[in-house]
């Protein structure tokens, strides 16, 4: 599963394919759909900006040490690299 | 060999001289932390600066790490001597925890164009819930699970209401010690997928925080 961190804008603008939106500043929201989507042993991977470079990693850590989710990972290089990578 | 000497020091000084006027912004300080105050809204810190050169220095542009912190100055360009200071508020939302938040400055200053004002907002949580999912996979027994609830001091709860939004999940609350409560939490059954949205309300007032609950078949995802 991949976790878009990036404010609201960002992720609108453009994000990986199937990406769900899970940032701090709407986390109460968002969080139960990803829960919801999530199952057991899924990797999930959590991924930001040069911009918003602290975003995913935050995302990550409330991911693990709140709903003790395992696996959940942080994508090196954010949005960018993924981009690099697709072209 | 006492002309080149002479020569020697009047370049040393003509140097120094040069990095004297060359000496633009003066930070104060650039990282600041903030504690704000438990159910803030925002948390703000203030960067104090000081031209200490003899050149105007202009501010091209000032950007935030995300759109939840701006960044606000009253002019845009610094004359010699003078200061001034750039605001940077912290939305805080539901962030909790240790939040950093960076404000990147960048003017026409050549020996330092670019400038990285840190700040970084300690939020408290209200309510803590560990943890804030509770799952059941298919077939496994249907029996409760417990979320631990810390309650901060400054709420002064001495109860909480926990509210289920599906009926297949019944739900129980316990004082456990002092600002410290249990809440219990069971499916009616594991048979079949299921999932509900726990609010969770001090008697006190105050903002909910949620919990999830869901019973998980691994062969066939909830939709």
């Amino acid at each position: 599963m991949w976790l878009d961190a990036r404010p609201d804008g960002e992720f609108a603008a453009g994000h990986i394919p199937g990406a769900k939106l899970l940032n701090a500043e709407h986390w109460d929201d968002l969080l139960p759909e990803v829960l919801n989507a999530w199952t057991p042993g899924q990797k999930v991977i959590v991924y930001c900006s040069k911009q918003s470079c602290d975003a995913s990693h935050e995302v990550a850590r409330r991911l693990r040490d709140e709903a003790n989710l395992k696996n959940v990972f942080v994508l090196e290089g954010g949005w960018e690299a993924w981009q690099e990578s697709a072209k | 060999m006492k002309t080149k000497i002479l020569e020697l020091i009047a370049i040393l000084v003509a140097l120094a001289l040069a990095n004297t006027c060359r000496a633009g912004l003066k930070w104060e300080q650039t990282q600041i932390e903030l504690h704000p105050e438990p159910g803030a809204a925002t948390a703000v810190g203030t960067f104090k600066y000081k031209n200490t050169g003899d050149t105007l220095i202009h501010f091209k542009s000032i950007t935030t790490s995300c759109g939840c912190t701006t960044a606000a100055r009253k002019k845009d360009d610094v004359a010699p001597g003078e200061a001034g200071e750039i605001t940077a508020t912290f939305k805080v939302g539901a962030s909790t925890g240790v939040q950093q938040k960076t404000v990147r400055v960048e003017t026409d200053d050549a020996a330092a164009p670019v400038t990285v004002l840190a700040l970084r907002a300690v939020i408290p949580q209200m309510l803590e819930l560990r943890p804030s999912f509770v799952y059941w996979e298919n077939s496994e027994p249907a029996k409760p699970k417990t979320i631990i609830v810390k309650a901060a001091k400054e709420l002064h709860a001495t109860s909480l209401k926990v509210t289920s939004s599906s009926n297949d999940f019944v739900t129980s609350v316990s004082s456990a010690a002092q600002n410290e409560f249990k809440i219990e939490v069971q499916p009616h059954d594991t048979a079949h997928s299921a999932s509900a949205v726990l609010t969770v309300q001090p008697d006190s007032g105050g903002k909910p925080v949620y919990a999830t609950a869901r019973v998980v078949n691994p062969t066939i995802s909830a939709q």
